[in-house]
């Protein structure tokens, strides 16, 4: 499985950015930097994480810092699938 | 004693240079620090040829930069506008046509969206980019903020009474109105708040909120006129904010309702009393259930209820000591400001008579930008004035109906209009309706909003479509999504067959529609 690419899929259609997500490498900052990310959102990106990856995220796992950049979610992802 | 937006920066700097006054991750600046960036930053603004009472709108997350950029304008002789960073291309166009923005700051990672926008924006001649990567635009010079040019700044040709900032906020109609805010209204009101508050250079504020709503940008005028260090994050999981707070030694915390609800639920580290030593809430109503767990996680820390309104900045607070005998009032007026309850005819009403809340006094800003019809409604003659004083003096109409006891306490009962008031932000009905308008299948639509436990009220839509299931439901959302910020996005669509029930005028009645949907959430705690 190309963790990467299944985060960036996640990203697009949990955020709703209409493909934008696929130019996306692992230093593009996410937090702050999106205009679609934030604390509501990210609800919905940690939902279908759950739903498309088969992990389990609970709140105590998750902080903003996770979300700093690609990098730092991909990096998390991996570590939940292993 | 600073009369100008940036003169609170300067004033401090001169106080003491070495004390920290603006923290974000690692970086950290002191007062001489910020002073210097905010001058450097002014004259590359004058440098590219913005004129006195220009605007310049900032478009960023929070971070050293966007505090530098607001400042600098001021600094300029300019005026800022902090547009939300959760906006999206089509409403932060809106804004930069809406009061012709001059010079853009926003960051690398942003100015890709905004490629479709600055081309319709015949004011825009510069935009400011932070971040390193080399981008063009059509239309538009390109400026680096890494490459601006040392520079002398020369003094300042404004008084305290011209505009230095526009807020936009949403009412019940239409989009976004930009409240125009002289240096005097926000400086007045961040020393009437520091007052209260007892604000002093000890202090460390943690700025949660964002800079483009009234509220969160006070936690910086405050910071910085009492010489305190104001601490930025841009927050994810409401876990980031207490971590903030332990970490930082956070003495004061500023939050609405729905992050207080989430914030109570939490667990929160011991020892935070040895520093937190205030809490704020404002932007709608602390349930009460919450306020006591708040109390019992911050045993230490003293509790402000406040209200306020964007065009009048803040109009009340409750003092701590006042919690317990009476937690449903919203407190009296604060300092430096006079609050009535009038009757329709504009007389003051008796002791518990409900009547229209008018806030009078220096905060009272200069109303809507380029809006005359509207600033005519919320801005008028204020009630008492001696009849021989022959100027009139403007107050603010709050549309908010509340009531006065005999002790002077007042208490929130109900708004007069429309309005959607969620997550602590106001949402405009049309604003959501316009997204949906010309869509497929759908007749009628109306947004209205509905009791919420966590966000006051939540964003509901109901449309008359010819037929509807849960597919036209998923792909309205996917469209809200797609065109509007976050908060905006309805928590719920409900479809039905048959028209929407009219008022006596013909139009939708989003009051009844309001009503049929007041037990939505009633369970969804």
């Amino acid at each position: 499985m190309d963790i990467k690419n299944e985060v960036l899929e996640i990203l697009d259609d949990a955020l709703g950015l209409n493909g934008r997500a696929q130019a996306f490498s692992l230093e593009t900052p996410l937090l702050g930097a999106l205009p679609e990310l934030d604390s509501m959102a990210v609800v919905a990106v940690i939902n279908l994480m759950e739903e498309r990856l088969g992990v389990y995220v609970d709140d105590d796992e998750i902080d903003g810092a996770t979300f700093a950049s690609v990098g730092t979610l991909v990096g998390f992802v991996q570590t939940k699938v292993a | 004693m600073g009369r100008l937006l940036h003169e609170l920066v300067f004033d401090s700097a001169q106080r003491s240079p070495d004390a920290e006054a603006l923290k974000y991750r690692q970086e950290s600046l002191t007062y001489a620090d910020l002073t210097s960036e905010i001058q450097r930053t002014a004259s590359a603004f004058r440098g590219l040829g913005v004129a006195r009472g220009e605007r310049i709108a900032v478009w960023m997350e929070k971070r050293v930069e966007t505090v530098v950029a607001l400042f600098a304008a001021s600094a300029a002789d300019a005026v800022f506008v902090p547009v939300n960073p959760l906006l999206k291309p089509e409403q932060v166009l809106h804004i930069l046509r809406d009061c012709d923005v001059r010079l853009l700051v926003t960051t690398i990672e942003r100015v890709g969206l905004l490629a479709s926008v600055v081309a319709q924006c015949p004011a825009l001649k510069d935009v400011m980019i932070v971040g390193d990567a080399d981008v063009t635009l059509d239309d538009v010079a390109v400026a680096r903020w890494s490459a601006r040019p040392e520079g002398v700044l020369r003094d300042s040709q404004v008084i305290d009474a011209d505009m230095a900032a526009i807020l936009y906020t949403s009412g019940s109609t239409g989009k976004p109105k930009g409240v125009v805010l002289s240096h005097r209204n926000i400086v007045e009101g961040a020393r009437s708040v520091a007052e209260y508050l007892e604000n002093t250079s000890e202090d460390r504020i943690l700025s949660v909120l964002p800079l483009s709503f009234d509220y969160g940008l006070n936690q910086i005028t405050t910071s910085f006129l009492v010489g305190a260090c104001a601490v930025l994050i841009n927050y994810l999981m409401p876990r980031d904010v207490i971590n903030a707070v332990r970490k930082e030694r956070i003495t004061g915390l500023a939050a609405v309702p729905p992050l207080w609800i989430q914030l109570s639920q939490l667990e929160w580290p011991e020892g935070l009393d040895d520093h937190l030593r205030y809490f704020t809430n404002s932007g709608g109503h602390m349930p009460r259930p919450t306020l006591g767990a708040l109390r019992q996680r911050m045993p230490g820390a003293r509790p402000y209820l406040m209200y306020g309104l964007t065009e009048a900045f803040r109009s009340t607070y409750l003092p701590p000591d006042e919690v317990d005998r009476r937690p449903d009032s919203m407190g009296k007026a604060i300092p430096n400001a006079e609050i009535l309850v009038v009757r329709a005819d504009g007389a003051v009403c008796d002791p518990d008579e409900p009547g229209e809340l008018v806030h009078r006094g220096v905060h009272v800003s200069m109303g809507y930008w380029n809006d005359s019809v509207r600033t005519a409604e919320r801005f008028k003659p204020a009630p008492g004035r001696p009849g021989g004083i022959p100027t009139p003096e403007l107050a603010v109409f709050s549309g908010d109906t509340v009531r006065c006891d005999a002790d002077g306490f007042l208490y929130f009962i109900g708004r007069q209009d429309e309005m959607i008031k969620t997550s602590g932000y106001r949402v405009s009905p049309t604003e959501v309706e316009e997204v949906l308008y010309g869509f497929d299948g759908i007749h009628e639509v109306a947004a209205v909003g509905a009791p919420h436990p966590m966000l006051g009220q939540a964003v509901v839509l109901i449309i008359m479509a010819s037929s509807a299931d849960e597919a036209l439901e998923a792909r309205l959302i996917q469209a809200c999504r797609q065109h509007l910020p976050v908060f905006m996005v309805p928590a719920k669509v409900i479809c039905s067959e048959s028209p929407l029930p009219r008022n006596p005028n013909g139009k939708v009645d989003r009051k009844r529609l309001a009503d049929s949907v007041a037990d939505l959430f009633a369970d969804a705690s």
